[in-house]
């Protein structure tokens, strides 16, 4: 070949990686696969290439038989290490399309009989949005792009389009069986086997799992929350008990991430709050073990931002409060009093700083207009969402007050609270019936569908308004409900604490018995 | 007619003419498909240039039709700013919604009075209206004044009289004399009367049995 070329040397060590890796494919040995593909990947990428890609997939294709199936597998990691360690280029981009849309329709059309780890294929989903939202990102900064960049994204209309992954994911869903495999048992086999069936592969099984968050997502990216939470038709985000995504962090995170995000979105507030609820109360659980997994700072990240959309929710629907775990109270209440006493005295900004940093990154779907290079596009999506998030609150704006003084009375004349309101007496029907339409909202109570719900009233504070017969006088009349408090639960709660201390207690400590064995030997030691 | 989007359908563009004349059919036959019009509306968003203002339009409104639900909610997210703006139709019916929304009806009659002929041109659009208008009242008030009634629905004199006759004979309104006027006495439910709630605490046995193992150890 020509004198100009570069020589290449491909450290032996990785060369070995590969061969291995390659074996292993081919003889279905799950646990030395994901080992190399969690422990052994990571190592050698922070030995050799911490800053820089592997290796081409051409130089190390002699090792692995020129296998077909292996090169764009490698290819995928390949690509997903560059993206997270260098910067990719819009060629790198369009390269890494064009490996996903070959992988996926490999895997689509021909029947393969491998299999992989399923955190792999969860990551495969993973890193395929993730490049998807990249991209986007990447296209609307069109005031930072030189021209010659511009004319070559014109001509790359086809890379990353929406309508394509959307279709590749439903592809996925739709070729996989999944969803009348979950329809018919619940998703107890897969559960049990983790998806891992004997004589049969799992790739295209767990990939159509997958997908089907990876559509929850994307339609949450273009703020389709209705058709969002259509799309994971059968998973349920309320009755969890066959559900296989606690076994894989990221996938449990994502999904009620952005089913929580839909259902607020939808001023669902009780059921956001049950999801979001769900969820931390699993990360709370799950983050310890995970401490040294490269995943555990994205957990952190998303735990603070269901923490924020949490408090959000309770500050728009006090009574969620009720339906949340004590230990998740606690957490919100360390990490979000502020705010949320903020909020509850109807102050926007907070509301605002808070959506921003917790809501997901909308992409805009359309490419920008190349020829007028003004703005970056990427805002345009996030501020249609965060516009119409603000409306809601600002619709509310002034109910926080309107309560308070409800509080004080069991009984009061319209004319005269208005007085003491300070507003006209139109002003102030119209705000008890604003008031009492935003306590009705829908709540999910059964059925597999998770846009389906009766209307339920979520409120701390019932009030009506009657006109008095004799007088001919509008009151308004607050309800006196007294609750009496539930000892159940919190005494159960702390007599289980109490009996695991008093059982750890009474184990006879190993650790004290071998000092104490060993300092009785030294001096034995010394002494001789 | 009706389409039912589900699966791959939801993404193939070849669809949308198909979605739009159902657009048309939901008009006239006042029937309304949450998922194909959310279909719908997603590919204007994916490609700008195939969009119908017209059409959104009607949308917007058949979703308005739909409240108490929320699907004016689950579909504005979908349309971008500039459509909402740059269209007067549309701009106005978002306009409508919001009114609606925090119960100002007052704007909302205003506001309505100003596209007469758009509002005209769907059937059934007053009357759904002024269901959820009445269902907003109903659980608020117990009784209410009759000038109030008027100014929220938008009705006067005979045309009043009419609504209210109706609405004794089927939905348990009725009319109450007092001594500053007729008041309108609405059907008793949950909201509109006063209930005291006392919430009992009851101790299930799934709670306690896993204590019982412990407490009578040594039986």
């Amino acid at each position: 070949m020509g004198g100009l070329q570069e020589f290449y040397t491909v450290p032996d060590i990785v060369k070995q990686w590969a061969h291995y890796f390659y074996r292993h494919i081919r003889e279905r040995n799950i646990p030395e696969i994901q080992s190399m593909y969690e422990i052994s990947f990571l190592k050698l990428s922070d030995r050799y290439y911490k800053a820089s890609p592997w290796p081409e997939v051409q130089h190390i294709a002699e090792v692995v038989d020129q296998d077909h199936v292996f090169c764009l597998l490698y290819k995928e990691m390949y690509y997903r290490h560059l993206y997270a360690r260098c910067q990719p280029t819009l060629r790198d981009r369009c390269e890494s399309w064009d490996n996903y849309c070959d992988l996926f329709g490999l895997l689509l059309t021909s029947n393969v009989n491998m299999q992989l780890p399923n955190i792999w294929l969860w990551d495969m989903v993973d890193e395929f949005l993730y490049q998807f939202q990249s991209f986007c990102q990447y296209r609307g900064k069109v005031q930072s792009m030189s021209p010659e960049e511009i004319e070559n994204l014109k001509k790359c209309d086809k890379v990353w389009n929406i309508v394509e992954v959307l279709n590749i994911l439903q592809a996925l869903v739709d070729k996989s069986g999944i969803v009348a495999e979950l329809e018919g048992d619940g998703g107890a086999r897969l559960c049990q086997l983790e998806g891992y069936y004997p004589q049969s592969s799992n790739v295209l099984r767990m990939l159509g799992y997958f997908s089907l968050t990876g559509l929850l997502r994307v339609h949450c990216l273009v703020g389709d929350y209705f058709t969002a939470l259509k799309a994971i038709y059968p998973l349920n985000l309320h009755e969890r008990t066959h559900l296989f995504t606690p076994r894989i962090p990221g996938a449990h995170i994502t999904l009620f991430y952005y089913g929580g995000f839909s259902y607020l979105m939808q001023r669902r507030y009780l059921d956001a709050a049950r999801c979001f609820n769900a969820v931390l109360l699993y990360i709370y659980r799950v983050k310890a073990a995970h401490r040294n997994s490269p995943q555990y700072e994205q957990m952190l990240k998303k735990n603070e931002q269901m923490y924020a959309l949490l408090a959000i929710c309770l500050a728009l629907c006090p009574a969620a409060s009720k339906s949340l775990d004590e230990n998740v109270l606690m957490q919100l209440r360390e990490r979000q009093s502020d705010n949320m006493a903020a909020m509850s005295r109807g102050d926007i900004d907070v509301y605002d700083s808070l959506f921003r940093d917790a809501c997901p990154k909308f992409v805009t779907s359309t490419p920008p207009a190349y020829d007028q290079a003004t703005t970056n596009t990427n805002q345009l999506a996030f501020r249609a969402q965060l516009n119409s998030f603000l409306l809601e609150v600002r619709s509310q704006q002034t109910l926080p007050q309107l309560k308070q003084y409800l509080l004080l009375y069991s009984s009061i004349a319209l004319g005269r609270l208005a007085a003491l309101m300070d507003v006209e007496e139109g002003a102030l029907r119209q705000q008890l019936l604003c008031l009492k339409a935003k306590q009705r909202q829908l709540k999910w109570d059964g059925g597999k569908d998770m846009t389906a719900g009766t209307w339920t009233v979520a409120s701390d504070l019932e009030f009506h308004i009657d006109v008095d017969t004799a007088t001919g006088r509008e009151m308004v009349l607050v309800s006196d409900s007294t609750t009496v408090a539930t000892y159940a639960p919190l005494l159960a709660h702390h007599i289980f604490r109490f009996e695991e201390i008093i059982r750890d207690l009474s184990l006879p400590p190993p650790v004290a018995a071998a000092a104490a064995a060993a300092t009785a030997a030294a001096p034995a030691a010394a002494r001789a | 007619m009706s389409i039912i989007v589900t699966g791959a359908d939801r993404y193939s563009p070849e669809k949308l003419p198909q979605l739009e004349v159902y657009v048309d059919e939901q008009v006239t036959n006042r029937t309304w498909s949450l998922d194909s019009n959310a279909t719908l509306l997603r590919f204007y968003q994916f490609s700008p240039a195939s969009v119908k203002p017209a059409i959104v339009a009607k949308v917007l409104i058949k979703a308005i039709m739909q409240a108490p639900n929320q699907d004016f909610k689950c579909l504005i997210t979908l349309l971008p700013e500039r459509l909402q703006q740059s269209d007067e139709s549309v701009y106005k019916v978002v306009q409508l919604a919001n009114a609606l929304e925090t119960s100002r009806f007052s704007d909302f009659w205003n506001a309505a009075n100003t596209c007469r002929e758009l509002l005209g041109s769907i059937p059934g659009f007053y009357e759904s209206v002024r269901g959820f208008i009445a269902h907003t009242l109903v659980h608020t008030y117990g009784r209410v004044t009759k000038r109030t009634l008027a100014d929220c629905l938008k009705l006067e004199g005979a045309t009043l009289e009419q609504y209210l006759a109706e609405k004794c004979k089927s939905a348990g309104w009725s009319i109450v004399n007092t001594p500053a006027g007729e008041v309108v006495g609405l059907p008793k439910n949950d909201d509109n009367q006063s209930v005291v709630k006392r919430t009992q605490e009851l101790i299930r046995f799934d709670q306690v049995a896993p204590m019982l193992k412990s407490v009578t150890v040594g039986f």
